[in-house]
């Protein structure tokens, strides 16, 4: 097994050849949607095949020039509002959800002129670490159906894995783009809290979730990340940033020997003791080990850093992100929209009709977490729990701040282990513990990405994951194109 | 926070599932007993963690929140048309739901 980023075609490739008139967006679009019919690993909930085909059809390469990606496809997780197209978040509770709006992403990527080829698949509300717990059917990992592409962002990693898509979005509030990036061997990033507007997102924790690009390699992931970026009105936690040219960024070095020289060497690496103890596979360490040898052996300082309670990171995210999501959920309640379950007695009351509604459109790992969170927040567990969470959640955003006075970058590993199969993890806090390395991200708010770094000899991806500073997109996207170029030349 | 393992028994169950307004099985609550009581035990581990003195924090990010102008914003009326009829049961561009006033609550 090879990266797929090396076989398929990105669509900074697409966009050139489109905009040179070698082939059409409508023979792209086709294209694609050929290989959607033949898939097999369940990566979409529903395909936009003619409205697609329409987009592409009336495209005009002539207006569609000077945007970066127009033109091009991309696919969207089902947690992103479509109107006029079915929104799932892959829960029974919104199977036939037709939404009135779009959301602020989906007109973002409505006005840079890509065409959506459909919704993709995930874990339910974006809870899972697998892809397992969708109400439309487990997500398959394209390299080997018996294993999972990872989750809660399953669809949207593995349709650009599996060449269905060049270019996807995803949700991340705890690593589910980053961890289903690393499992399918994607670049998958999630940016800074507040760089991207969750207007239109179905919310799960809200002071952690953003929304991402997964792509073949740093230079898509760049362009993607310049179309969705940027303030928003309808997002009070919208941070009123500019937004840098992620593209030319990633361009400039790739084409320039010079310049990424000079990158390199000013690259300071920060490696945290804590990411590299007991649990983590071997083939794993090793491949990110090399990748942090060779960005030092052409430049890079590195210097090993303490991030002291990340071991608790974990802890205060079950608790964080369940409460959070106990409130989220608490709108779906049968009366506006999604399932509405009226119990067969004869005199129902409302709280019933509620309760019917939520026991059966939520699947089993939806109402444990409600479950959890509802605890977390109820009078006389309060302090003891939830306050406490976000107590010791402010000593790992200090962690963090400390540590990045020492360095630009963290590197590490995404997650302890590559993918694995299917129906392998049946306690829940086993499927927590995939995402150690990344949830301390999300607490902290701040932007990250996972990039293929090699492989196990069985031929499964692995992931690195690079973390910086709030709004600090542009260096990490950098660092992976930095590090891309020196996987390629070493082969 | 408490420093005895807590035991999730069936009357804390249904309480909880009856604040998240979740039916549940005999079955679910079983197995969710089971599951929280574990959890919960591996969230424990914060106790290690001394928070004297320590704020709270809720963002990741310190953040002020924005105010906008207390200006309301007409809604057209295809606007309440489509958004009522994401109900699976409206009518006359209203909800409807099991009686509320004069019924049980």
């Amino acid at each position: 097994m090879t990266l797929p980023r090396h076989e398929f075609t990105k669509s900074w490739e697409w966009k050139s050849r489109i905009d040179a008139g070698d082939i059409s967006a409508k023979a792209v679009v086709e294209e694609y949607l050929g290989r959607i019919e033949k898939d097999s690993t369940n990566s979409f909930i529903s395909v936009n095949a003619d409205a697609a085909l329409k987009a592409a059809e009336i495209y005009d390469p002539a207006i569609g020039k000077a945007k970066p990606l127009a033109g091009t496809p991309v696919a969207l997780k089902d947690a992103l509002i479509t109107k006029g197209l079915k929104t799932t978040a892959g829960s029974k509770i919104l199977e036939n959800y037709i939404p009135p709006y779009n959301g602020t992403v989906v007109t973002k990527v409505d006005d840079g002129g890509l065409i959506n080829l459909g919704k993709l698949n995930m874990d339910e509300f974006a809870m899972g670490s697998s892809g397992e717990s969708s109400a439309f059917g487990r997500t398959k990992l394209p390299q080997d159906e018996s294993r999972v592409p990872g989750g809660s962002s399953s669809g949207p990693a593995a349709a650009v894995a599996g060449n269905l898509s060049p270019i996807s979005l995803g949700t991340d509030t705890g690593g589910s783009i980053r961890q289903p990036a690393s499992f399918c061997g994607v670049v998958g990033m999630k940016p800074t809290y507040g760089r991207v507007s969750r207007y239109g997102v179905v919310a799960f924790a809200s002071s952690l979730d953003q929304v991402g690009p997964f792509a073949l390699d740093s230079m898509d992931c760049a362009l993607a990340m310049e179309t969705i970026s940027g303030f928003d009105e309808m997002d009070s936690t919208s941070a009123q940033m500019r937004v840098p040219a992620y593209g030319d960024a990633v361009q400039f070095l790739r084409e320039d020997a010079a310049r990424r020289e000079k990158f390199s060497k000013s690259l300071r690496i920060g490696i945290p003791k804590q990411y590299f103890k007991e649990g983590l596979d071997a083939e794993v360490r090793t491949s990110v080990e090399t990748s942090v040898e060779l960005l030092k052996f052409n430049g890079a300082s590195v210097v090993e850093i303490d991030l002291p309670h990340s071991e608790y990171a974990l802890a205060v995210y079950c608790v964080v992100a369940v409460s959070e999501a106990s409130a989220n959920l608490a709108r779906y309640d049968g009366v506006r929209f999604g399932l509405r379950e009226m119990p067969a007695e004869e005199k129902t009351s409302l709280d019933q009709m509620y309760e019917a509604s939520r026991g059966v459109g939520f699947g089993e790992e939806v109402k444990r977490r409600i479950l959890l969170g509802t605890f977390a927040l109820s009078s006389g567990y309060y302090d003891a729990y939830f306050k406490k969470a976000c107590q010791v959640r402010a000593l790992v955003v200090q962690g963090f701040h400390k540590a990045f006075k020492h360095c630009d970058v963290i590197l590490g590993p995404t997650t302890p282990t590559p993918s694995f199969v299917s129906g392998g993890k049946k306690d829940p806090l086993q499927m927590y513990l995939n995402d150690i390395y990344t949830v301390p991200v999300n607490l902290a708010g701040l932007p990250a990405l996972s990039m293929p770094c090699g492989e196990t000899k069985s031929g499964l991806p692995i992931g690195l994951q690079v973390v910086g500073p709030a709004f600090s997109e542009q260096v990490l996207l950098e660092t992976c194109a930095s590090l891309e170029f020196l996987l390629d030349k070493k082969g | 926070m408490a420093s005895e393992k807590l035991f999730i028994d069936r009357a804390l169950m249904d309480k909880t599932a009856r604040l998240a307004r979740l039916q549940l099985s005999d079955d679910e609550k079983n197995m969710y007993m089971r599951d929280l009581e574990k959890i919960l035990s591996y969230v424990d581990l914060l106790n290690q963690v001394n928070t004297d003195g320590v704020e709270p924090i809720v963002h990741g990010i310190p953040q002020e929140t924005r105010m906008r102008e207390d200006e309301p914003r007409a809604l057209e009326d295809k606007h309440t048309k489509e958004i009522v009829s994401c109900s699976s049961d409206a009518i006359y561009e209203q909800y409807r739901v099991p009686q509320v006033i004069g019924g049980e609550t």
